[in-house]
């Protein structure tokens, strides 16, 4: 009987209050885990590793922040190829000390849609660089996991077959493959299939509903993905990746939904439907 | 429920358009496949030969129901929120130019992107929302002396962050009055944004010209994992009896795609009686 390594969550939609706060709200609604954001700020570790010890929470991921062609490992300026690959160096650095088991890196910035040059050769320099932050990481506890965004975000890899054939072509074997539920929504001809057939090498799970918000809030139905996750024999942690349609337009906060009720909502429908199948 | 399937006169790589260039032979395969109609995507009427596309129709039994005007915000830059009442104007007078191609050929025009994306300052955003607001009445009035009417289109918050749900949708339209604006619904879209498709449908009820049945994927529809059956019959118990129709990305080609909806929703509308 699978066991999950427990439930976390990505704070990156507690825009505008510390990271203390987030992680104590969360620590009081029974995650298990906070998956942290990869600002360099954070990097030395200190403040976060306080703040974990403090909360009682471990940390689940370190999740890059992909922005720009300075993080754009496929981009075709190798001198930004070369700092995108330090930085996950580094963000994986962080990963260890604060004891996260892993740092999800993707294969273009965000919102890259087109190639610059080949879909050929920007695959090429991906898994180039995959291969160097994963060698870099060796002997560390910190795998790198691939993760696939739906076509607005990047055309590279957008389902888990694609993120599957690139963690091969790596070729490293402390690389594996995430997904998250808002962008296989969009982009799986079918989301629990999908983890039947390419969730050998997941290592982590983002889970959103349909419209990016709380489990329950929108159409997709957990029963079958919960099931392919145990089928798969899944044991690392359920996370979630919660977000506005409108992220741009919310200047200091988000909504209030996403700071208290969407995570009650979240670990609530995701422990039940875990342990409904 | 009729079927249709979009066409373009102009090669739009990035266009969910299954059937592109070469509009009589897109007329053409339409027909041969069973295709009742088409849908036109082109920025300005003059993509086409209006004599010959006419007479394409007429000699194939098809009808053309809408003509989707986003390609000329795409390529041109043509926004009915524009910061500047000059540009405002100009796309004004782009969908005007539409709607009598329009209502020539029978179909309606249908304003998509050309709406416009929201700055995310409130206030910049509330102007602009006035603005579109007040193109909008003007482009209402020109569909309405051409001969002819708008459709809106719900879109993702990829495309836009401007009328991205069905409710939001009707509330600006019954804000201004608009009971002549009907929707258009592309599942693909909603499959993003609503947290209920065939509830969102019935939301809609009475106000759905027709709806483009694109699966989650944006592939043809059964190439995912959309229910249609749910949607279909939310429509059907709603006395629709408007077009279906295949706007989809041509995966694994135009053709490929175009039969593969067409079969599928065939299938779909045995099965349902409807």
């Amino acid at each position: 009987m699978t066991v999950p390594a427990g439930f976390s969550f990505y704070t990156i939609s507690f825009k505008g209050e510390s990271f203390a706060a987030g992680a104590a709200r969360l620590a009081k609604l029974g995650f298990d885990a906070v998956e942290v954001p990869g600002d360099p700020g954070l990097f030395d570790g200190k403040m976060v590793t306080s703040v974990l010890v403090d909360a009682g929470l471990k940390a689940s991921g370190v999740c890059g922040r992909m922005y720009g062609p300075e993080r754009d490992l496929s981009t075709v300026d190798p001198a930004n190829r070369a700092k995108a690959i330090d930085y996950y160096s580094a963000a994986a650095e962080f990963a260890g000390r604060i004891g996260a088991p892993g740092l999800i890196i993707a294969p273009t910035s965000v919102g890259r849609v087109r190639p610059e040059t080949s879909a050929e050769q920007e695959w090429a320099w991906a898994v180039e660089g995959i291969a160097t932050i994963a060698d870099r990481a060796r002997g560390s506890s910190v795998a790198i996991v691939i993760e696939a965004w739906n076509r607005y975000e990047s055309y590279l890899v957008n389902r888990l077959d694609q993120a599957d054939q690139m963690r091969r072509d790596v070729g490293r074997d402390n690389v594996g493959i995430m997904g998250d539920l808002f962008h296989m929504n969009v982009e799986e001809v079918d989301i629990a299939g999908a983890i039947y057939e390419h969730g050998k090498h997941l290592l982590n799970i983002h889970f959103a509903d349909s419209n990016r918000r709380a489990p329950g809030r929108g159409h997709i139905d957990l029963a079958p993905i919960m099931a392919a996750l145990k089928a798969v024999g899944y044991r690392h942690y359920l996370s979630a990746e919660l977000l506005p349609p409108r992220v741009a337009m919310e200047r200091d906060r988000l909504p209030a939904e996403f700071y208290d009720a969407f995570p009650a909502e979240t670990i609530r429908n995701l422990k039940q439907a875990w342990n409904a199948v | 429920m009729k079927l249709a399937i979009a066409v373009s006169p102009r090669r739009r790589q990035f266009a969910a358009v299954p059937l592109q260039g070469d509009i009589a032979a897109s007329l053409a395969l339409a027909a041969e496949i069973g295709y009742d109609a088409v849908e036109l995507n082109m920025g300005h009427p003059c993509e086409v030969d209006e004599a010959a596309l006419v007479e394409g129709l007429k000699c194939h039994g098809l009808a053309a129901i809408s003509i989707a005007t986003g390609a000329a915000y795409f390529e041109e830059g043509l926004c009915l929120s524009a910061d500047d009442k000059t540009d405002r104007d100009r796309a004004v007078e782009r969908i005007r130019v539409q709607c009598g191609f329009g209502a020539r050929i029978g179909a309606r025009v249908l304003v998509g992107m050309m709406r416009g994306r929201l700055d995310p300052d409130p206030e910049k955003a509330k102007r602009q929302r006035d603005w579109f607001a007040e193109s909008l009445e003007a482009c209402a009035t020109a569909a309405k002396e051409a001969g002819t009417s708008l459709l809106i289109e719900p879109m993702n918050r990829y495309e836009t962050n401007f009328l991205t749900t069905v409710r939001e949708t009707l509330e600006f339209l019954d804000a201004h009055g608009h009971r002549d604006i009907a929707l258009m619904l592309d599942t693909f879209h909603m499959n993003i944004e609503e947290a209920d498709l065939a509830a969102a449908t019935a939301l809609g009820r009475g106000r759905i010209d027709f709806i483009q049945t694109v699966d989650s994927n944006r592939r043809a529809p059964g190439l995912g994992h959309i229910d249609f059956g749910s949607i279909l019959a939310v429509l059907g118990g709603s006395g629709f009896h408007g077009y279906l129709s295949v706007e989809v990305v041509p995966w694994p080609d135009g053709p490929a795609a175009a039969r593969a909806g067409h079969a599928y929703l065939k299938g779909l509308l045995g099965r349902l009686e409807c």
